[in-house]
Formats: C-alpha cells, structure tokens, sequence
C-alpha cells in the first residue's frame, strides 16, 4: 500500500464508522438530522476512498481488481456508490447507510487484513472480460445489499409501534427492494456469463463446478428462486423482505468464500 | 401433462430441486477444493465422510442421474412456459388481474363533467400518454381502461428463451467436448494425435499435424510476480507452416480446437554419461520446481532434478532468489533404490562426476502446458447469456399495468373511480394512477 492510498483509506475507513454511528443514533433515537450528518459523513468518506482508489491504481498501473484486498476495495467504493446513487433517486432510502456502512467497514477491514502488497496485473487477470466480470459482480453485490437493507427496513417498520417513525414508507420499501433485486439479478447474469467466456478462453473450459463458480450460480438460483415467489406466487410484504435477507447469505458464501478451498479463482495461472 | 408441464409450480419445485442439493454438495469437500495430498488423507482418516464426499460433492453430484433428470425437468417446464406464453402474447391475451396475484390501488373523486364529455377527455389523456386503452359501457357505469408496459411480458420471455440456450449447452458440452493436455517443450515438434493426452473425446478427430512452441517467455515483476507468459505456437499440416502467438487468455484457436496456456517452467538438459552404456540425454520439463521431479536414468538409478533460475547459498541452505534465470543452477541427486549416490550442483555447461556418473547439463529451456479443448457447448452459453440479459433488460425497464377510470353520473356531473393494477412496484402504481387522476380533474377544471 502506498503511503497516500492509507492515509486516504484510512480517511474513508474513519467516515464510514462516523456514518455507522450517526445513522444508528438516528435510527434508534429518531433524530432526523443524526441521518443528515450521515449522509454527510458517507459523503466523506466516499470521496477518500475514491482517492485511495485513484492512488493504488497509479502505484499499481492497473484497476485494482485483483485478489482480495483490490476486490474489497473497488467492490466497497461501488457498494457506497450505488448507496449514494439509490439516496439521490429516493431521498427515504438514505437510512439504508446504518446497514450499508458496516458491510462496507466490514469488508474493507478483512481486505487490509489479508494483505495490500502493491502487485502488477497478473497474466490471468488481463482480459477485457474481466473488467466486465468483476465490474458487473460489485454491482450486484451492491444491489443485493441494498434489498437486504432495504427488507431490514421493512420489518423493523411493519413490526415497530407507531408506524416505524421517519422509516420509509412500506410500499416504497417492497418497490425497491424488487427494482435492487431485479438490478441484482441482471448485473448477476452479466458476471455469470462474462465470467463463464473468460473461463473458456483463460482455462479451455467455460464451467468447471469450481467452488467459486458453483456458489455463484446458487446464489443466482437463489434469486431467482426469490423472484419466481414474487412473480407467481405473489409474495410480498413481510414474506418478501424476509427473502431480500435470507437471500443474502448466499452472496456472502460466494463472496466470502465458504469451502472454497483451493479453487481455481485463487490459483489462477499459478503452476 | 402439458397443464403439468406449465405450471408455475412445477417450475418453482424443479428450481428448488436443483438449487438444495447443490447447495449442500457445495459444503462438502472434493478434489478442487482440497489439494492432492489432503484429500488421499481424507480418505483414510474419514472413510465413511470420504464415501459421501466423493459422490455427493459438486463436480460429482453434478454427474448424478438425479441431477441429470431434475435438470432436464426444469428444462421441459422451462420449455413448456415459454412456448405457452409465447401462445398468449401472439393472441394478444391481456393479463387478467383481478385473478392473478397484484398490487392494486383505487382513487375516487368528484369529476366536474358528465360521463359522455369525461370518457372522451380520458380517452384523449390515455392515447397522450402511451397506454393501449379501450371503453365500454357497464349497466351504470362507463369504463375506460388502458394498459401499459405490454414489452415486460415480452422481456420476460426473452430471458426464458436464454436460460433454455444455457441448458442446453449442458448436454452440448457433454457429447461434443473433447479436452487434453499438450506438454511441449521449447522447439521440440511433436504430433498432436501423439502429443495430446486426452482426458475426454477421441483422439481419431484431432487433426494430422505436428505442433512445436518456440520463443517462450516468461517475464516476472520484481523477479517474484508474474507478469507476461507466452510465445509462438507452430503447427505444420498439409496445407503448410502456420504460425500462431499465445499468451495466457489470448490461446491459440486452430481447427476448431483450442490451446490454451496452462503451465510453464524449465526445462534443464541433463546428460549423465557412464561408460558402457549410452548415455541419458534429454531437456527435463521439470513440473515441481520446489520438490523437485524423479526421473529413472537407466540400471536401477534415479535423479532428483531441481532447477534453480536464480540460484542463491546462504548458510547451509540453497534456494532461488527470483523466478527469472539470473543464475541458473541444477541441483542433481542420484538414488540407488532408496540410497543417495551422489549429489551436486550444475551450471549450464558445466559438468560434475557425482556417484561414478558424469553428469553434465549442456542448457536449457522452457516447456509449457497447454490445454486442448473443443467444445460445442460454448455458442450455446454465449448465445444464452447474451438472451437472457437482453430478456432481463426489457423486464427491469418496463412494468405490465391496468389502469381502469369508472365514470358514474352524479346530477350534471360524474363520480370519477380511478383503479390501478400492477403486479409490481406498488408506490410506483399508487404514484401513476394519483398523477393520472389529478391531471384529469386539473384538465376538467380548467
């Protein structure tokens, strides 16, 4: 890592946990201007991160898209972007920053835990596709995390007492939590199957039931299965939230690694 | 069977079928996610574990008859869907929403003009704003409906039709692919029908052709990281000399096949000369290069190989200080059984006498791995993939809406009920038929 890409990540990690505690003091307390200051503090603390980015990208001469600490980095700048992007088109949606800015703290800290060693872009790793395949897997990540706090949202209101205060309202939570997973479910499809021409022309092989491959398509299954409940059997309200969450645990297998092992995503080009 | 086939059920069962044992086969260890050694040990540590995860991990399951048949379930249901839909769209059957599931919303308010003169002022703001719309006279009432978003449906179909090009570039796949390993070393031709060791497919369809890599390369950031490996690929056939660079992701595509860059590594010459007998002369494409590769060099003796591109002493031990051969050193063990003869170390053109053997290494080179495939389920993937993102992109922009306007006559003027209905997106429905109703009575007013 260099010396300004951690003063500046060290900036965004110090404005995200500030957003954590104002839009949880918000949240429980109700104080509309703790959320304000929250935005405020993402806002900060985006624009840090963004530098961060821009200084590893220098130091490295590439898109930091490799391996985890790279992957945590740029897929955390995306997850706070769609956030920002979400709150801009719909303004009730900024009290999704006291689930949004954990996850982001959370994933950034297991990225600086594994190792930033400043590395040039391996063999594998340079193909278009790539960019495609890794730009697409953030953005769905993001997407999903959003429905996840979005269907947080939708039951801390449907079950608080009088009516869940400053909380979005219920009907526009189930809309947008449909429209994240849809946007989900697509960006989903687009790293499957940039995913699966890369694999061809790096491996010979478009498919090769590695772990990581195998809990992609089962999170994707997963969501489809999710929106096949909404769309045919009508599922909606509290049973649709509890899905936007329990949903996201497949994500988390896939992004996090469950039983990954050695899989061919870690290994590459390596023998 | 065809009513079977469509139901929604049926495809929703057939998903879960699919997703649940492949959910937990995912927890479940196999030969790609435990390394070699780990999973012999496995075996004998864990049989019973090992009996299941042998059959019931992914790669495994995957090749099951069940999986096979859940798989080809959902492909009839899949198949049946579509085509039914397909069917409804080309009639032009409208969904019917007061029996399928939906959102819907109502508004009622006062309308400043009679029936006649309101129905034609909706008809006008429907036809402005997009929406197929239709009227018809109720005993008391007259209605106006409208619909809007028809493209979703199509979107939706669209995306089916794609996943259908993913399954079947399953069963494509399996009867078609062929996949092998051609080790080459660096400017030694050899036939591919030879060459190439096959895991699947029959060596009968690789072409006659003799295929050599030449000016291998590979190039390492800080003598550690790599960073660019690659070379030129020769293949002579009838029709001559074709010659064909690669790298890692840029393979070489040659009648229909595919190489692809897989491994790379040195390839030491060693010669080891004792009199009487003919000497073992041969490049070692050496696969460990930490471990170290065996090799039997004739009358019960074998010779541990380890290259060392940049080699480095310090104290007792020896090792390499990059990846790129800045020093290169052999490193030569000679066995008897299990009894060490000799051992020493070699540079390129130097010669050693270890064990009453001379054991000279004259150069070296590199060899490389590539992967031979030829698949024909590949357009099948890319064709489906590239489907259902176009089926999903309509989808997510468009929403199948009914919105409906009731005008029942009050005195000289109207009672105006507008209904919306949706199956999706219930704030975005109660918005569209608010702002629909206003701008009517603001259209009314004035």
């Amino acid at each position: 890592m260099t010396f300004w890409e951690e003063i500046f990540l060290w900036c965004a990690v110090a404005g995200y946990a500030g957003a954590f505690v104002f839009f949880l003091v918000g949240t429980v307390f109700r104080k509309e201007a703790w959320a304000g200051r929250g935005v405020y503090a993402t806002v900060a603390g985006f624009c840090g991160h963004t530098l961060a980015v821009i200084f590893r990208w220098q130091a490295t001469g590439h898109a930091p898209v490799m391996h985890t600490y790279e992957n945590s980095l740029i897929g955390v700048w995306f997850l706070v972007l769609i956030y920002l992007g979400l709150k801009r088109s719909f303004p009730p949606s900024r009290m999704f920053g006291v689930v949004v800015t954990p996850f982001a703290l959370l994933i950034l800290g297991n990225g600086v835990m594994v190792g930033a060693e400043l590395q040039p872009l391996e063999p594998a790793f340079k193909s278009n596709w790539l960019f495609i395949h890794v730009l697409f897997a953030w953005f769905c990540f993001g997407s999903y995390l959003l429905a996840f706090a979005d269907g947080i949202m939708y039951l801390v209101k449907a079950r608080a007492p009088g009516g869940g205060g400053r909380l979005p309202d219920l009907k526009l939570l189930e809309e947008l939590s449909l429209r994240l997973i849809l946007l989900g479910f697509l960006s989903h499809a687009v790293m499957l199957g940039s995913g699966a021409i890369w694999a061809h022309s790096l491996w010979g092989k478009y498919w090769n039931w590695d772990p990581v491959e195998t809990w992609a398509l089962i999170s994707w299954l997963v969501y489809g299965v999710n929106l096949h409940l909404r769309f045919t059997l009508g599922w909606s309200g509290n049973r649709g939230a509890w899905l936007a969450v329990i949903s996201l645990f497949s994500i988390i297998f896939l992004f996090f690694g469950f039983g990954h092992g050695s899989s061919v995503h870690t290994e590459m080009f390596s023998k | 069977m065809w009513n079977i086939l469509t139901s929604r059920k049926l495809a929703l069962w057939a998903l879960l079928g699919l997703l649940l044992p492949l959910t937990l086969s995912a927890f479940l260890p196999s030969e790609l996610t435990l390394p070699e050694r780990e999973w012999a040990e496995l075996s004998r540590q864990s049989p019973f574990y090992f009996g299941i995860a042998s059959r019931l991990a992914t790669p495994y399951l995957v090749k099951t008859p069940f999986f096979a048949a859940v798989s080809l379930l959902l492909f009839l249901s899949t198949c049946a869907c579509t085509v039914q839909r397909v069917l409804w769209g080309l009639r032009g059957t409208s969904p019917d929403f007061s029996r399928d599931r939906s959102f819907s919303f109502s508004r009622e308010v006062p309308f400043p003009l009679s029936p006649e003169e309101g129905g034609g002022r909706i008809t006008r703001l429907l036809a402005s704003t997009g929406w197929r719309h239709e009227r018809r006279d109720a005993a008391d009432a007259l209605v106006l409906s409208g619909v809007k978003g028809r493209s979703g449906f199509w979107g939706s179909i669209v995306f089916h039709v794609g996943l259908l090009g993913c399954f079947l570039a399953g069963p494509a796949t399996y009867l078609t692919a062929l996949t092998g390993e051609l080790v080459l070393t660096e400017g030694v031709a050899l036939p591919l029908k030879e060459g190439v060791s096959l895991a699947r497919g029959k060596g009968a369809t690789l072409p006659e052709a003799r295929a050599s890599l030449h000016d291998l390369r590979g190039v390492y950031y800080k003598g550690r990281f790599k960073s660019d490996f690659g070379g030129v690929m020769k293949i002579s056939d009838a029709r001559g000399e074709h010659e064909l660079r690669f790298e890692v992701n840029r393979p070489v595509e040659y009648q229909g096949l595919q190489f692809s860059l897989h491994q790379f590594g040195f390839a030491p010459r060693l010669v080891i000369e004792r009199s009487g007998a003919a000497p073992f002369d041969f490049y070692l494409n050496l696969r460990h290069p930490r471990e170290g590769d065996f090799f039997e060099v004739g009358g019960g003796v074998r010779a541990l190989v380890i290259f060392f591109p940049d080699f480095i002493r310090e104290g007792g031990k020896i090792g390499t200080k990059t990846e790129e051969p800045l020093n290169p050193v052999t490193m030569v063990r000679l066995y008897r059984g299990e009894t060490e003869i000799g051992k020493g170390l070699v540079k390129p053109g130097e010669s050693a006498q270890l064990g009453g053997y001379r054991v000279t290494v004259p150069d070296y080179r590199h060899w490389a791995t590539l992967v031979v495939t030829r698949d024909a389920g590949v357009p099948f993937t890319v064709f489906g993939f590239v489907v259902c993102v176009a089926g999903l992109l309509i989808r997510f922009a468009s929403n199948e809406r009914l919105v409906e306007f009731e005008l029942r006559r009050q005195g000289e003027e109207s009672l105006l009920t507008v209904k919306g209905y949706s199956r999706y997106y219930p704030a975005f429905l109660e918005k569209e038929v608010d702002a629909l109703a206003e701008k009517l009575i603001e259209d009314g007013v004035t």
